[in-house]
């Protein structure tokens, strides 16, 4: 599977940051510590109906769910919408990735864009993966905005 | 600038310390409940229904014993075994939880929760968390005696870098779980009720379920006996729903006490300056999507919207609880079942010292003759002894909580003592309700005749007489409540409001509710004479014993001018317990509200 390899991390590791540097800039600083946290242990924090406890659970930190939103989404793609691409080295669909993520900077081919539906599936995915990770719904839903707002559309 | 005031919640006794003893009281009516069932089970008749005072000898006291013995093994086994859950909880903490001593690399995180309570005036606490992890954002206070403890989620070490104010919230909130010195009754409160389950609700089940089994198996081998089976199936029904309702009633308490403990710690915070970190974590939870799950009275935290409103208001816990009065209502009735219990044991016992005492002579016939009366006196506290602390303690500070509130809110006139009808309502619908449901419902009408007249007659005259309580004891605390001024509530104004209230109690309150409970027995004529004794002496007597206080109100405390505590100046306000001083503006009640930190 792609999405377990260095260079998917490496890929999720950089966009998460970029997400992050405009989502929750306060977390910059300790994001690598995060991600590393997210890495060696990807399971949702579920909170626990603990009669003792203070009762509500905020979010302690963004960045992870955001890497688990991208997991989510490079998943999708790869699943979805690019079946034929999962043969493929590692390097070659990073740099695909990395090609739908930023057009433009990336030069990749203009093929490897995603359909309106497919746009809108991604943007549900996403808000629906950030908010099983804790975040509320108005801040995933501007995540998922922020991150379909990244990917090319199918020209 | 004027430096922020917040009502003070402490003013009067915390809701928290009420609940806790009334869990107590339920779990301990359960346990004695646990005997009853016992006396069906084993067949055994009702032994106290024919108990006669003059009855001498041991006959008596062997049909009761084994009764008398379940019973009070299994109070005692349920608070023994939640003693033990209690001591052993902190180590279920760690071990759920996953969490240690801070290593070197958290020790900023100990620094910082010192720094807080040093500031706050606790002592400062050992915090654990789990060894690695970032996620989570989940306190919890623990400990026993002065082990104090807080609990944290990995999630900490974030927080306290990104969300200082979020950190320093959380860490107040559970700061003040220890000033308000809630944490030992919060977790004898989960013990007690873990140990009901493993103690009362499992021998319960499987006492009425086997025993109905054993008859039936006996009715279908014998056809004789099977008329036996069919008549003890409504009987278990009744036992079953009964008692089942005693248990809702006890975790009902339960719940309560542990969102009630939110609310006071979650004032304190704010006190302590956390109200806007609260306000953050509440919010982002109101902003999540999360289906509601459990009942309401069966939750163990409040919304984040209620806490939010509490927070911003803190008045609301100064209106009086409709849910607390009636629970009230409820335990009074449980009380009067389990002490009748218990003095149907003790007639049973004093049989005995009685039969031994007249074939005695000289000092051991004086002896015991003593013991005798001993034990009666002992009984008849108790009996006034409980009723009285579960009024003064749970209805005394409602009322007083909802006169200081009106009188903030310049409420006044005899509408607000005519609203008092409702709490009255509500407070003998919950002891009818619970004479109704204390098992075999020994107190509560068992024929059509009965009903009607404890619906037409008993509960009318029980509301108004619920309400001259009510209303006397608001009288009572109004005058005594406005007129304070000065940091403290006086202790001698405290000690009146309790012998006034106890007194009311014990001469006008309690014989109604006894005497009304024997209308229907077998010596109908004779309880009707007795009712009407009291209702005439009640009559008589309470309108002087009302003004009576007003006159020692009038004597011993407002004698004198009130002089502000600040500028020493004569105050001329008629409520100064809640104004300003006119001369230097001082606040004259600090009792009444605190200044935030």
């Amino acid at each position: 599977m792609w999405i377990n390899t260095p260079e998917s991390k490496q890929l999720v590791t950089e966009v998460s940051k970029e997400l992050v540097a405009e989502i929750a800039p306060e977390e910059l600083e300790l994001a690598d510590k995060l991600l590393d946290d997210y890495y060696a242990n990807p399971a949702v924090h579920e909170a626990k109906d603990n009669p003792l406890g203070f009762g509500s659970e905020l979010l302690a930190a963004s960045t992870p769910v955001i890497a688990m939103a991208l997991q989510t989404l490079f998943n999708f793609i790869l699943n979805e919408v690019w079946v034929s691409a999962q043969k493929e080295s590692a390097v070659l669909i990073a740099q695909k990735m990395k090609g739908l993520f930023n057009p433009a900077k990336e030069k990749s081919e203009p093929a490897l864009g995603l359909t309106r539906e497919q746009l809108e599936k991604a943007k549900q995915l996403v808000k629906k993966e950030a908010m099983r990770g804790g975040m509320k719904p108005k801040k995933a839903e501007a995540l998922a905005l922020k991150i379909v707002g990244r990917i090319a559309l199918m020209p | 600038m004027k430096q922020r005031r917040r009502l003070n919640l402490f003013a009067f006794s915390p809701e928290t310390n009420a609940l806790f003893s009334m869990l107590i009281l339920a779990s301990i009516m359960l346990a004695l409940f646990l005997g009853y069932v016992f006396r069906f089970v084993s067949g055994i008749s009702d032994p106290f229904a024919s108990i006669d005072i003059t009855a001498r000898g041991l006959e008596l006291t062997s049909a009761v014993l084994p009764i008398i013995c379940l019973s009070g093994i299994a109070a005692l086994g349920t608070l023994c075994l939640a003693f033990l859950f209690y001591i052993r909880h902190p180590s279920q903490v760690r071990r759920w939880r996953k969490i240690q001593r801070l290593t070197e690399k958290d020790q900023k995180i100990q620094e910082h929760a010192n720094k807080l309570a040093l500031q706050a005036g606790v002592d400062p606490p050992a915090i654990e968390m789990p060894l690695q992890g970032l996620k989570g954002s989940d306190a919890q206070a623990f400990g026993v005696g002065r082990m104090q403890t807080i609990a944290l989620d990995g999630g900490f070490r974030i927080l306290r870098k990104t969300k200082p104010e979020v950190f320093n919230a959380l860490l107040h909130h559970e700061l003040a779980h220890f000033a308000n010195a809630d944490i030992g009754r919060s977790y004898f409160s989960e013990a007690l009720w873990k140990s009901i389950r493993w103690l009362l609700v499992f021998p319960f089940l499987l006492a009425i379920a086997g025993n109905l089994i054993t008859r039936f198996i006996v009715g279908v081998l014998n056809r004789d006996l099977f008329e036996f089976f069919r008549n003890s199936i409504p009987i278990a029904f009744t036992v079953f729903v009964q008692w089942g309702f005693v248990l809702y009633i006890s975790g009902v308490i339960w719940a309560r006490l542990l969102r009630t403990r939110e609310f006071y710690a979650d004032w304190r915070a704010a006190r302590w300056g956390s109200q806007n970190g609260l306000n953050q974590i509440l919010q982002e939870e109101t902003e999540k999507e999360r289906p509601k799950t459990r009942f309401n009275l069966w939750k163990f935290h409040p919304d984040a919207k209620e806490r939010i409103d509490a927070l911003e208001h803190p008045e609301i816990f100064f209106n009086p609880s409709p849910t607390i009065i009636f629970l009230a209502g409820l335990l009074l009735s449980f009380m009067f079942a389990g002490l009748s219990f218990s003095f149907a044991a003790f007639l049973a016992f004093a049989g005995t010292i009685l039969s031994i005492r007249d074939s005695s002579t000289g000092l051991l016939y004086w002896a015991l003759t003593g013991i005798w009366w001993s034990g009666f006196a002992l009984l008849i506290l108790l009996v006034f002894g409980l009723t009285g602390w579960l009024i003064n303690g749970v209805l005394l500070p409602q009322i007083q909580k909802q006169a200081i509130l009106e009188l903030m809110n310049k409420q006044r006139g005899w509408m607000q003592y005519a609203k008092m009808g409702i709490t009255s309502l509500i407070l003998v619908a919950g002891i009818e309700l619970g004479f109704f449901m204390t098992p075999f419902s020994q107190f509560a009408p068992n024929d059509l005749l009965g009903i009607l007249i404890e619906f037409s007659i008993i509960i009318p005259i029980l509301t108004c007489l619920a309400w001259w309580y009510l209303t006397y004891i608001r009288f009572v605390a109004l005058r005594l409540s406005a007129t304070q001024i000065g940091r403290n509530f006086s202790v001698w104004r405290s000690r009146f409001i309790m012998t006034a209230s106890s007194l009311w109690i014990f001469l006008f309150l309690v014989p109604g509710i006894i005497l009304s409970r024997f209308l229907d027995g077998s010596v109908r004529e004779l309880f009707i004479y007795l009712n009407l004794g009291w209702l005439a002496f009640t009559l008589l007597l309470s309108p002087l014993a009302f003004g009576a206080s007003w006159a020692a109100i009038k004597l011993f405390f407002d004698s004198q001018p009130k002089k502000c505590p600040h500028c020493g100046k004569i105050t001329q306000h008629s409520a100064p317990a809640i104004e300003l001083c006119e001369h230097c503006e001082g606040v004259l009640g600090e009792w009444l509200s605190v200044p935030e930190k």
